[in-house]
């Protein structure tokens, strides 16, 4: 999970302005905040990752990247029930999978590893 | 035991720092508000001089007999254009500064007119129903179908449009092509399910 999430992360942080331009397709939210959330979410996916690496705060990064996963799952869903064929912007724009039923799937098998992290943080769970 | 909000908030923040700092120092960094970039939408004196090339060309077909009709639209177009529009738009005759978007009636003025359509969703979709003789290149996958423009001369005048307003395929496909070289390009903002809805030819 610590691994999804830093690969992740240092994608986005690659190039912020195509996480902005992904985060932007879904219009779920105001055009004055994503280029924010664009700078700040990849940190904070990189830095929770590293720290559930390293075993530190596991219940608590676990916690946050549980969260995380909640949001982008919901907007994922409201963007198909719109009918929206959007590029998901998970993993930034180079490796380019779309929204669907197969990247919800993925997201709810790492909620629940998140959710067992939270609860009972183990720390293999975390490296797994 | 229970999660540790304050333990929570000094990662939230810290990260936020960071990444407002790496940002900031980065020369690749992003403005901290977006600035939501506004269609720029092509005057209707545009089409005005596409209609009046199409009558000169009935009246003068041999007028330049190398180059193809829409060749010759395109460049007789981005002379006039560049005279009625203001400097937000103020294209020099080599083609636009960017895209510019066009509507439903414009589109179907352009199509009659033998501009070259781009069909930007996926084969799938285009293979349900697309406008007729347009092309499909997909902007998912634009790096593995690009060749497909290596036919159409960069000064060929191109229409993008996607599945409808509601979409940004084509935009994002526009703005791909523009890059690479084609000027003459317009965004079809309608899309399938206007052009479709108002029963214009389809295939």
């Amino acid at each position: 999970m610590a691994f999804v999430f830093i690969f992740a992360a240092i994608e986005k942080i690659s190039s912020p302005g195509n996480f902005s331009a992904s985060i932007s397709n879904y219009k779920l939210l105001p055009s004055e905040v994503i280029n924010l959330l664009a700078i700040i979410i990849p940190w904070i996916e990189l830095i929770a990752g590293l720290l559930l690496l390293l075993g530190i705060s596991v219940k608590e990064n676990s916690a946050i990247i549980t969260t995380l996963l909640i949001v982008f799952t919901i907007a994922i869903i409201i963007s198909l029930f719109r009918g929206l064929n959007i590029d998901c912007g998970c993993f930034g724009t180079a490796y380019g999978s779309r929204i669907g039923i197969l990247k919800i799937s993925e997201n709810i098998i790492l909620i629940l590893s998140g959710l067992i992290l939270t609860k009972w943080g183990s720390p293999l769970l975390a490296l797994s | 035991m229970k999660v540790n909000v304050n333990n929570c908030l000094i990662i939230l923040i810290a990260s936020s720092v960071s990444g407002l700092l790496y940002n900031y120092f980065n020369p690749a960094g992003i403005n901290l508000i977006s600035q939501k970039k506004e269609i720029k939408w092509a005057s209707d004196s545009l089409l005005s001089s596409a209609i009046k090339v199409k009558d000169t060309l009935r009246s003068n077909p041999t007028a330049k007999p190398n180059i193809t009709k829409p060749d010759i639209i395109a460049e007789t177009i981005n002379k006039k254009h560049s005279k009625v529009q203001d400097n937000s738009h103020s294209d020099t005759e080599e083609g636009f500064k960017e895209p510019i978007a066009i509507n439903l009636e414009q589109a179907h003025k352009l199509y009659e007119i033998g501009f070259i359509f781009i069909d930007a969703r996926e084969e799938s979709e285009y293979k349900i129903g697309h406008i007729k003789n347009s092309i499909n290149l997909p902007d998912y996958y634009f790096d593995k179908f690009k060749n497909i423009m290596a036919k159409i001369p960069k000064s060929q005048a191109i229409v993008c449009y996607c599945g409808g307003s509601d979409c940004d395929l084509s935009r994002s496909l526009s703005n791909k092509l523009f890059s690479i070289g084609y000027r003459n390009n317009y965004i079809f903002i309608g899309g399938w399910e206007q052009w479709k809805s108002a029963g214009y030819s389809v295939e």
